[in-house]
């Protein structure tokens, strides 16, 4: 497991060994292009959100009742160059169960400011989530849910990301 | 008034994988002079808890809640000046890794100065005596012909007593101490550990151990919290938590501390993993390696309460032994089922010697 300290969330200044160190350090040589920046700064708005695909997927479709849902999400970068979206969060993607984000009908506090999902040329991301057929009601409750088909979706964090097919669904069916 | 109160803090990171919520809510405060220890297993969020103290979490990490008050003075409403002049002169932390603490182009005790002249208006030379004598304190022998050593000259348990030296350089009112001994060899190891149980015998300052070693929590501090992914399942007197622990993770973790003459070939382990902070379980995030656990654990998120009373958390004194576990809120059908013996004898006697063998 990673520690917090190679996480490169803590690095400590020459200067003052108890104070964090500014991004100073990190900035590229001047003769580094910064590849990432250029595709984004050139790549029209259009082209970039049609470069990623989302494909949710789950190990089967249907599930005896109890029995813990395994999603995959996968994100892919189609394009031989980086992608860079704009999301609205700082949680740049959400699955959800007929609707709710993660399964839940209590917000999940996250600050409201803008934030980017970043893709190195021809790049999937993959991601998996294990629902275990409860939705949180209340901070402290879960219910478990009835039997009947349910809709888990996934996708990019952005209020137009459904007309830019940023998102996927699949219909899994619980059973008694 | 407690030396530092902290209020539902919550730090959060964000990833590509999703919103890792490492420190959940966790509430505790620490008197002048206690020493406070903070265990739980890697990945627990106990590193994370304390750099927040000191508003050292950077991005893609932040702390999104809570209020950390030192003397009344809520932190992280200070400014960057502001917390500059408390880090290392009223807050100090000993980090895990000296080495990497060190900085290798500065003699050790240029650094111990450094921080002396940072936050106090003393001469160059008044601040090298003080360096010396400070690594005098923390046992390196031959002080004045050390102090212009470079940290590569200085062992790893010689380094981190400088490193502990520099924390103690401006008197600080709480010393943090993120796993000071992981990595040196048990005798290293008691040395440093004895020079913290002298430091908080003889001053007033108060000492946050983080460790996951119970045996270091034992010899060291007055009061324990135990944090399990992100939230703090316990919290009692150092002795109530040795003798009675109530909460399952607890008895988990005690279990699998090796004592000498223990004949079973296996220690026994907490099965399983810590779970993934990104998706943690539903209800209590203890559920899926507890042995206790039924159908109400995974449905419901049990609260920090008296486990004797079911007083809420924040009703309690600091002294209250607490438990997160849905037994002492009546919502377990079966209950907890473990027995705690306590052997304080070798093993020739160890039969006779057993006490407080209570089955729950």
């Amino acid at each position: 497991m990673r520690r917090i300290y190679e996480s490169r969330a803590l690095e400590r200044a020459d200067d003052d060994p108890f104070t964090p160190e500014g991004d100073n350090g990190e900035e590229p040589g001047p003769r580094t292009i910064d590849w990432a920046a250029f595709s984004h700064a050139f790549t029209p708005l259009a082209i970039r959100h049609r470069g990623i695909s989302v494909d949710v997927s789950t190990d089967k479709r249907r599930y005896e009742r109890g029995e813990s849902v395994e999603i995959t999400v996968e994100f892919r970068n189609r394009f031989p160059f980086p992608i860079r979206i704009r999301t609205e969060s700082p949680n740049r993607w959400y699955w959800t169960v007929d609707g709710l984000r993660n399964a839940s009908r209590v917000p999940q506090a996250v600050p409201d400011r803008p934030a980017a999902f970043s893709f190195a040329r021809g790049e999937r991301k993959r991601f998996r989530r294990e629902w275990p057929q409860r939705i949180q009601v209340t901070d402290e409750e879960w219910e478990s849910v009835d039997p009947g088909t349910y809709t888990i979706g996934a996708g990019i964090s952005r209020s137009d990301a459904d007309d830019r097919g940023l998102v996927d669904r699949v219909e899994i069916e619980i059973v008694r | 008034m407690a030396l530092l109160e902290v209020e539902d803090l919550t730090v959060q990171f964000y990833t590509d994988d999703g919103v890792v919520r490492a420190v959940d809510g966790i509430n505790y405060e620490i008197r002048r002079g206690e020493a406070l220890g903070l265990v739980g297993e890697s990945g627990a969020g106990k590193s994370v808890a304390s750099l927040a103290l000191l508003d050292l979490i950077r991005a893609p990490g932040e702390i999104v809640g809570g209020e950390i008050r030192l003397d009344g003075r809520n932190l992280l409403e200070c400014s960057t000046d502001e917390l500059r002049g408390i880090r290392g002169d009223e807050i100090a932390m000993v980090f895990q890794d000296a080495d990497a603490a060190l900085n290798p182009v500065y003699t050790v005790g240029e650094q111990i100065a450094e921080a002396i002249r940072v936050h106090e208006d003393v001469s160059d030379r008044a601040a090298r005596d003080r360096a010396i004598d400070l690594l005098e304190r923390v046992g390196i022998p031959e002080p004045a012909a050390r102090y212009t050593d470079y940290p590569h000259e200085f062992s790893g348990g010689m380094q981190q007593r400088a490193v502990i030296a520099m924390a103690l350089s401006c008197d600080p009112d709480l010393l943090v101490c993120d796993e000071p001994t992981t990595g040196l060899d048990v005798t290293v190891q008691a040395g440093i550990l004895e020079l913290l149980e002298d430091l908080a015998r003889e001053s007033d300052t108060a000492i946050q151990l983080v460790t996951h070693d119970l045996g270091i929590v034992a010899e060291l501090c007055d009061r324990v919290l135990v944090q399990y992914a992100g939230e703090i399942v316990e919290r009692a007197p150092v002795e109530d938590l040795y003798y009675d622990p109530k909460h399952p993770y607890t008895v988990g973790l005690l279990a699998s501390i090796p004592r000498l003459g223990d004949d079973r070939e296996r220690l026994p382990t907490v099965p399983g993993t810590v779970p993934s902070l990104v998706d943690p379980p539903t209800g209590c995030r203890f559920h899926p390696r507890c042995p206790y656990a039924e159908d109400a654990c995974a449905r419901r998120s049990p609260p920090l309460v008296e486990a004797d009373t079911e007083t809420p958390a924040a009703e309690t004194a600091p002294d209250a032994h607490l438990a997160a576990c849905l037994e002492y809120t009546g919502d377990l059908e079966d209950g907890l089922d473990y027995e705690v013996q306590v052997r304080d004898e070798p093993p020739a006697d160890r039969s006779d010697r057993d006490r407080g063998g209570e089955t729950r």
